[in-house]
């Protein structure tokens, strides 16, 4: 049995457009909230010795968290795992790619995030100062 | 005869929504969008998601980065920047008349348009971005920025298009804000597209609903305020009531995790189908599948209910009886034994026997069927937010 852990969007499209088997899937549903409970998602995806699991959204266009995605797949075991959309594109986990492109780019964001949080903060208080002199 | 000029407006929705077409901000622009149309003015749309709009609309993706996505919040900030250099060019290229935002969450972009533009700009708010962090689910970061951005908003409109008086009401006590360039616009429906003569058989075979089946229905998203819960968590006190009841509950959303476990753990798969997110299209038919409707919204975090619900407008146009709560901005518009059938505020034993009630009465589902369809004809058409908006930018282009 595989699981589809559908965060946003029709699972019926997702399994048709990325040809899962229909029979053999379990779909359970979450809010894209639910990403930021580590311990939920883990014990989610070890809970029924599933063979595969699987990420579903509309489109992965628009795809938030993909790192967090990977990485419960990593510590759940599930190295074959992917994040799929109703348009039938998919991201397949890889290690390799994980620990030589994803971790680094995560270190990346890390640094832009903070740069921006400050830059922003400093930029809106000027704003919002310069309107409050008037 | 007054004969109304022809403008080109820019709508422009912020906000990460990602691929979601669906849901009130879906529907807002759709219908508002058509209504500008319907009138041959040119319409303009910017947005950082997808929309599902008319083909006429000449749509713009403004993207969000694709670097910034794994931490909360942060791809909003910069989208600030690019967003708002990216509707300069629209304005200049496509010689723009009007401006219209919806205000969201750190979003400040109005700022720099104010300064590098003189066309009007109207912004419409329909929540208060730091309470519905605080209160709708998720939490709230940057807490001093979120109001900061909805400051430098708020100041820099020309005018601002709330949806009811409680919001009004909040934005007052919390901004120093000129309350003349306030206006209440509520939401509305598109009294044609949602009409008493939509049939829905086709959906009811699709769904396995027979003839005798008595269906209860709801539409929208399953979030908190919508009182979705309330509705689920009353099935087994309606199944002791009416044997032969069903349940089409047409969406998607937060609790829908919460809402499969419940129908799981009682045993109510046969009774409840849940269809997911449907085009909105088809949402009408969907409504005519339902002998009953409920919106059941409560007033989360003891706060008046100061949403405008788009839903209470369908259910009143497609002549359905109703089934709702009362609270807050509904005051005015839910009226018990006249246009519905009002229920106490998440009661499982009220919204039970209200449906009982309804199921028993032919006359009063007659009667607020009626009288439903007639208020929001009268009251809540797209057109009257339409005819707002044009008055608002008659004003500010003769004051500019």
């Amino acid at each position: 049995m595989e699981l589809l852990v559908n965060l946003i969007g029709n699972a019926g499209e997702m399994i048709k457009n990325t040809n899962l088997n229909n029979q053999n899937i379990k779909i359970i549903k979450i809010d894209e909230k639910d990403l930021a409970k580590p311990k939920k998602i883990i014990k989610l995806l070890k809970s029924g010795d599933y063979s595969n699991v699987y990420f579903g959204t509309i489109d992965l266009r628009f795809l938030r968290f993909e790192f967090f995605m990977k990485l419960y797949m990593l510590l759940s075991f599930h190295w074959n795992g992917a994040i799929i959309d109703e348009k039938g594109n998919k991201i397949n986990f890889s290690l390799i790619k994980f620990l030589l492109i994803d971790i680094p780019k995560i270190i990346v964001e890390v640094i832009a995030s903070v740069w921006q949080i400050i830059f922003h903060h400093l930029k809106v208080f000027i704003i919002l100062w310069k309107y409050k002199k008037k | 005869m007054e004969i109304q000029e022809k403008i080109n407006i820019l709508f422009w929705r912020t906000g990460f929504y990602g691929a979601l077409t669906v849901g009130g901000f879906g529907t807002l622009y759709q219908s508002i969008t058509n209504e500008f149309l319907k009138r041959n003015h040119k319409v303009h749309f910017a947005s950082g998601g997808l929309m599902d709009l008319h083909p006429d609309v000449d749509f713009h993706l403004i993207e969000y980065s694709k670097l910034l996505r794994n931490f909360p919040e942060v791809l909003n900030f910069p989208y600030n920047q690019k967003s708002s250099k990216e509707i300069l060019k629209l304005i200049n290229k496509h010689n723009i008349d009007l401006l219209y935002l919806q205000h969201h969450d750190f979003h400040y972009g109005l700022d720099l348009l104010k300064k590098k533009t003189n066309i009007p700009l109207i912004l419409q708010i329909d929540s208060i971005e730091q309470w519905v962090k605080q209160n709708w689910g998720g939490k709230l970061y940057f807490k001093n920025m979120i109001n900061w951005c909805e400051e430098i908003e708020v100041q820099s409109a020309d005018a601002i298009l709330v949806i009811s008086e409680t919001v009004k009401n909040q934005l007052t006590e919390l901004y120093d804000v000129d309350q003349n360039k306030i206006f209440i616009s509520p939401s509305g429906v598109d009294t044609d597209k949602f009409n008493p003569s939509i049939k829905g058989e086709d959906i009811r075979a699709k769904y396995g609903l027979i003839g005798t089946d008595y269906v209860i229905g709801y539409s929208g998203l399953f979030n908190l305020y919508h009182g979705i819960d309330t509705l689920v968590k009353s099935i087994p006190a309606i199944v002791n009531e009416i044997k032969n009841v069903k349940f089409l509950l047409i969406g998607d959303g937060q609790l829908r995790p919460e809402i499969d476990d419940f129908v799981e753990k009682h045993h109510l798969e046969h009774l409840v189908t849940i269809t997911g997110l449907v085009p909105y299209k088809d949402v009408p038919q969907h409504l005519a599948a339902c002998d009953i409707l409920v919106s059941p919204f409560n007033s989360s975090a003891n706060t008046t209910f100061f949403n405008s619900p788009i839903k209470t407008f369908e259910y009143m146009a497609m002549g359905k009886p109703i089934v709702t709560t009362n609270i807050g901005e509904l005051k005015s518009i839910c009226i018990d034994s006249e246009n519905s059938v009002v229920m106490d505020e998440g009661s499982f034993d009220s919204l039970a026997q209200s449906i009982l009630r309804l199921k028993q009465n032919d006359e009063l589902r007659t009667k607020i069927s009626k009288n439903a369809r007639d208020f929001v004809v009268k009251n809540f058409s797209w057109s009257n937010k339409y005819n707002l908006i044009m008055e608002v930018y008659n004003n500010l282009k003769h004051k500019k």
